[in-house]
């Protein structure tokens, strides 16, 4: 299968964080949830793909292309949406085209004004007066107007209210049916990539847990619910992290098969959501 | 490198509105011998720096240094567009000081100062090279908040200085090394230009190297 972003051995080092050689790959035409929880590297990976940090070991290609030294034409294919805005708010959205467009060689100016409408955006207020959602909205459009074929998204929906939140899920979802895009989609808030993830990535303190197709990842892991009697040596290793309490206990398994053959009738075992795979994995034993 | 340009002027339109508002007070605020020969000298370099400063502060307000290196533009280019605009805020300023100049000519008002000559360009390009080559690399280092006092004192030094230097020469107008080198003009008036020209980009071209070093070095 065709890569569009690989990542090998990763590594960057600050004095209270590490970004310890990760490694993962996104496939041409699908939709990576990149997971964790706040502070685990999720934006240090992105600005890495970005080159607005320097690696200290390992290597990104981005279709097929080192990032460092073909740069140029590698954002020239790249859509962005942060975290946060990073237009200028004096500008409106028609001169941040007038802005921004030059740059692409594949700028499409009708596409551009389609987005706009279709985010009732107003095309002649300054950004200043927008609200957080409308700045996201913007950006999406800005990525999505100059052929991108990988769009990079870090935390687009943190911050904003559920309908808000929604709404871009949506149109994303909707946008991104063109077979040709790959998007890697960053947020610690794992219930945003129910819908539309085919693959996750899954980060904690600098370290991947996992990286692989939602669907496998789903079907695989599960949550265990039964009475604190069951717990023992034998089935404590089963667990990647127990919730206890006196009423008793809730665990993920990552494999939700050899569970339910080892404790049969006496527990409930079910799917666990990525939710509770993050929970779990970051929290560990939690009493 | 043109696009990086226009989107410093795009950013702040109201600089412009700034600048010729500025140019005529400036006419009557400084209309007396002290000031008259320095007026357009003065007036530009508070022009440029108002431009480059708005731009700057921006730039960073906005924190859009993400954005410019999330476009397919290299880092040298943005630090070259950077170098470069200060050049075409120097024309802005020429050009809107003129208008504001020949405005003053007008018979119905009493003020009537000098126009504007291609010697006042040469002096600003002069000062002005000597203080972006020190300012840039600064910048690029530390970031335009963290320098904003610096750069206040910084122009404003060189706002005074071609007044300073103007008394210096009246002073020492009759001593020998300078009746040498007004000889040596005489005899080859574009001399002076072309030292000027050139040691001005040679300033500008080791500043633009350091500042370059420090920017492909900068993480955002």
């Amino acid at each position: 299968m065709e890569q569009t972003l690989e990542v090998v051995n990763l590594q960057k080092k600050y004095t209270d964080f590490t970004l310890d050689n990760i490694s993962f790959s996104l496939p041409r035409g699908f939709i990576m949830g990149f997971i964790g929880p706040n502070g685990a590297g999720k934006s240090t990976t992105i600005k890495l793909i970005m080159n607005l940090i320097r690696k200290d070991a390992g290597k990104i290609n981005v279709f097929g292309l080192d990032n460092t030294s073909h740069e140029q034409n590698i954002k020239e294919k790249i859509g962005f949406v942060y975290d946060e805005n990073h237009y200028y708010e004096e500008l409106t959205p028609i001169e941040i085209r007038s802005i921004i467009a030059p740059f692409y060689s594949r700028w499409d100016d009708s596409a551009y004004d389609g987005f706009l409408r279709s985010f009732a955006l107003p095309q002649k207020k300054k950004l200043k007066t927008f609200s957080r959602g409308m700045k996201t909205k913007l950006s999406l459009a800005v990525a999505l107007s100059h052929g991108a074929e990988l769009v990079l998204m870090d935390e687009p929906t943190s911050g904003l209210d559920p309908v808000f939140r929604r709404e871009i899920l949506d149109i994303l979802r909707d946008l991104l049916q063109d077979e040709r895009k790959s998007v890697l989609f960053s947020t610690h808030i794992t219930s945003d990539l129910d819908r539309i993830a085919d693959y996750i990535t899954f980060i904690n303190r600098g370290n991947i847990i996992f990286s692989a197709e939602r669907d496998v990842i789903l079907d695989n892991y599960g949550l265990v619910k039964g009475n604190n009697e069951l717990l023992d040596e034998r089935t404590r290793e089963q667990f990647v992290g127990i919730r206890e309490t006196s009423l008793g206990f809730e665990a993920l398994t990552k494999n939700i098969q050899k569970a339910r053959n080892l404790l049969k009738e006496r527990a409930v075992v079910e799917r666990a959501t990525l939710e509770d795979i993050m929970l779990y994995t970051v929290k560990g034993e939690i009493k | 490198m043109i696009l990086l340009i226009k989107k410093d002027l795009l950013i702040q339109k109201r600089s412009f509105l700034f600048l010729f508002i500025y140019g005529l007070f400036l006419f009557v605020l400084f209309n007396n011998p002290v000031f008259e020969e320095m007026i357009y000298i003065m007036g530009m370099i508070i022009g440029v720096y108002f431009f480059l400063i708005t731009a700057n502060m921006e730039d960073e307000k906005n924190k859009s240094e993400i954005l410019l290196n999330s476009l397919p533009v290299s880092r040298s280019c943005i630090v070259l567009a950077k170098y470069l605009s200060v050049f075409v805020y120097i024309c802005i300023g020429a050009l809107f000081l003129g208008m504001a100049g020949l405005i003053f000519q007008l018979p119905v008002i009493p003020v009537t100062p000098r126009l504007l000559k291609a010697t006042d360009l040469l002096a600003v390009i002069f000062l002005i090279s000597i203080a972006v080559s020190i300012y840039f690399p600064l910048y690029f280092r530390f970031g335009a908040s963290a320098l904003r006092l610096f750069s206040v004192v910084f122009f404003l030094f060189f706002f005074f200085v071609p007044r300073w230097l103007f008394e210096l020469y009246l002073a020492y107008e009759e001593t020998e090394a300078l009746l040498f080198l007004k000889d040596i003009i005489a005899q080859s008036p574009l001399l002076p230009a072309v030292v000027v020209l050139l040691t001005s980009f040679l300033l500008l071209t080791c500043s633009f190297l350091l500042s370059q070093r420090i920017y492909l070095r900068k993480e955002f």
